[in-house]
């Protein structure tokens, strides 16, 4: 870079010119925010959205099942958690999944049918407690 | 010993009332004409009363209270436990063939208070016989 010989004989302004161009350059990173990859975040791609994570978990508190109905895809794995200290069961009316007893505290799993359509289930122990597995 | 069984049916009414109470809330769903949280609340209520009874009021009347609260409420434990007899009447079907902590806290409140009210009430008779001699 060349300094201009009216440059070189005032070195202040230079400095001063220096300083100012740091505190621009400091004042466009500090607007742009966070790291350097999300500076300049374009809107979307075009291509197919991503699913969010689905929640493939049904909790059991106060002897109620959560979520009701709990939407999976066909034959993914379903987690269970008992958080009552009563034991329970996750039981298909059409017996096409069923977790077995489950002692309180426990968890278990088991694989949602292949096929899609709406999956009544019960507590075998306490039957009174009702949820609804779809799977689509 | 009548002052032991006094505290003992108390404290076995109140380890009851404890685990009605706390298990109430859960059953609501458990409904035929009344919900099994209204029977368990009513259940925890007479206990509480009973408990009270027996440790101030000091009559027969009150020990016997605190039996008839407490082994209704451990022949109803167990026969829900065993045998499935469904709804009765008003009452929702309560049948639960398993134990768990509360479930078997209660069991062994009631029949702490059972025993103890027994206790207390054959020793109550005793003493009561042995006043008119002297």
């Amino acid at each position: 870079m060349l300094i201009s010989p009216a440059a070189a004989t005032r070195p202040r302004q230079a400095v001063m010119l220096l300083l100012m161009l740091v505190a621009v350059l400091m004042l466009v990173i500090g607007c742009g925010g966070g790291s350097p990859s999300s500076r300049g975040t374009s809107p979307p791609a075009a291509g197919p959205p991503v699913p969010p994570v689905a929640n493939t978990t049904i909790v059991i508190k106060n002897f109620a099942f959560q979520p009701v109905p709990l939407i999976v895809a066909p034959g993914s794995k379903v987690m269970v958690v008992n958080e009552d200290q009563a034991p329970h069961t996750v039981t298909a009316d059409d017996k096409s999944f069923d977790t077995g007893t489950l002692s309180g505290g426990s968890s278990g799993q088991f694989t949602a049918p292949s096929k899609p359509g709406n999956y009544p289930y019960i507590c075998t122990i306490h039957q009174y407690m009702m949820g609804t597995l779809v799977v689509r | 010993m009548i002052l032991l069984a006094r505290v003992l049916t108390a404290v076995g009414l109140v380890g009851d009332a404890y685990v009605h109470f706390t298990l109430a809330g859960m059953f609501d769903r458990n409904v035929a004409v009344i919900s099994q949280r209204m029977l368990f609340r009513g259940q925890a209520a007479l206990a509480v009363l009973a408990a009270v009874l027996v440790l101030v009021a000091r009559r027969r009347a009150a020990a016997v209270l605190a039996v008839l609260v407490s082994a209704s409420a451990l022949a109803a434990v167990l026969v829900y436990r065993f045998i499935d007899v469904g709804a009765l009447g008003v009452l929702p079907d309560m049948y639960e063939p398993v134990w768990y902590p509360e479930k078997a806290l209660s069991a062994i409140a009631e029949g702490l208070a059972t025993l103890a009210g027994i206790t207390l009430l054959i020793f109550d008779q005793r003493s009561e016989k042995r006043l008119p001699a002297r």
